[in-house]
């Protein structure tokens, strides 16, 4: 195990913060000169909504942290079940509930 | 998906029609959608995250220093999982930095969206309000976008983001201790509900561009990781985001070519209404 309280740990920690108020410092400033109603106001939103679903994707096919130990299995008709429901009812709750449900019945049923 | 039935926060029907721009209310509407999937999805991504740097060797000062500080999950996991892992300071950050760079354009989108510019808002006080900044968060101002007041935007923003905030270090705090009590595979069940929330907020969303531009980048994702690993979300990111924007890139030089030559003012909307269709 390593030493929880080591210096070393809080400049690292320290760095992550820096490597991400970097991006919303960046993000700020260019908000400030862009038009809001420009085609790069509209490309920027895009690629967010592109990114964050890719982001989210990735962790229903290639997942890391305590999703990882899942099966594949689990997941993609999780989330199929949750796509279906909210092209059928268009309930957020409901959809995405019964998708965790499915989840963890099938992780249950697959994990060793 | 046409439809926009919002069951998630249900308001009086003529909020439809007339946003929301009374301070109490907007806070009071802030709360009650926080209260809600948000709120507890966010809490128990933190606690997940707890259980990652407790394993890594994290403290729980460490911990919630990590989540208060870099407060974006992609970015925290991959600080604790490296630490793990033992590796060095520059890769460290590389890593979180790549991991969260979609910060910057989540962070334009907020805004644009809360409306600062019009406020006038002080660049610094922007920057500080951004730090609280979460995808959940941004999904919730675009999904609340016409029922709130532009003008009360701001409160919205405040009202939902600080809270969230408290919430995750509470989750980070809990999850510390609670790793021991809940099964781990209901807690893994309720961390994957946070990636199908988000992805159902997208699908939610009003401006269809964006809503295809979700479905472009989540497509993507998972074919370009195996062959590019991390990188696959910015690419996936900015290519999904750029397929499709050109017809829209395309059609609007098209549009401002016919203005330069031969279309008179008068001509100018009828003209544009045609080029949106092709």
């Amino acid at each position: 195990m390593i030493d929880a309280s080591s210096p070393y740990l809080w400049l690292l920690i320290i760095l992550a913060f820096i490597a991400t108020d970097i991006w919303r410092v960046l993000g700020v400033l260019l908000a400030n000169r862009i038009s809001p109603e420009s085609l790069l106001m509209k490309w920027i939103n895009a690629v967010a909504y592109a990114m964050v679903c890719g982001v989210m994707m990735l962790v229903v096919v290639h997942p890391s942290g305590l999703v990882a130990s899942s099966s594949l299995m689990a997941r993609l008709p999780a989330f199929a079940v949750t796509i279906g429901l909210m092209l059928w009812r268009g309930n957020t709750l409901l959809a995405v509930s019964s998708g965790a449900l499915t989840f963890f019945c099938l992780d249950l049923i697959i994990s060793p | 998906m046409g439809q926009d039935h919002d069951h998630l926060s249900p308001l009086p029907q003529e909020a439809r029609f007339a946003p929301l721009d009374e301070p109490k209310q907007v806070a009071y509407l802030a709360f009650r959608d926080l209260c809600q999937v948000p709120g507890l999805g966010l809490f128990f991504s933190m606690v997940g995250f707890a259980a990652i740097a407790r394993e890594a060797g994290f403290g729980l000062k460490e911990a919630l220093a990590t989540s208060a500080l870099v407060w974006g999950m992609p970015g925290q996991v991959a600080l604790a999982s490296l630490y793990l892992a033992g590796a060095s300071a520059a890769v460290i950050f590389m890593a979180v930095a790549l991991a969260n760079m979609r910060m910057m354009l989540m962070v334009v989108s907020t805004v644009d969206l809360v409306g600062f510019r019009r406020h006038g808002t002080a660049i610094i006080k922007q920057i500080i309000l951004m730090h609280f900044l979460a995808i959940t968060t941004w999904i919730q101002l675009s999904v609340v976008r016409g029922k709130v007041a532009d003008r009360a935007m701001v409160i919205y923003f405040i009202a939902f983001a600080l809270p969230l905030f408290a919430i995750g270090m509470l989750g980070t705090l809990l999850g510390f201790y609670l790793v021991d009590l809940v099964p781990p595979l209901l807690l893994k069940a309720i961390v994957f509900t946070t990636p199908l929330y988000i992805l159902m907020m997208v699908a939610k969303i009003r401006v269809q561009l964006f809503r295809y531009a979700g479905v472009a980048g989540g497509v993507l994702a998972p074919l370009l990781y195996p062959v590019i690993g991390e990188w696959a979300i910015l690419l996936a990111g900015v290519a999904g985001g750029t397929l499709i924007m050109l017809p829209r890139l395309i059609t609007a030089r098209r549009v401002r070519q016919k203005r330069q030559h031969r279309v008179p003012r008068s001509d100018r909307s009828n003209h544009q209404n045609k080029g949106d269709q092709s």
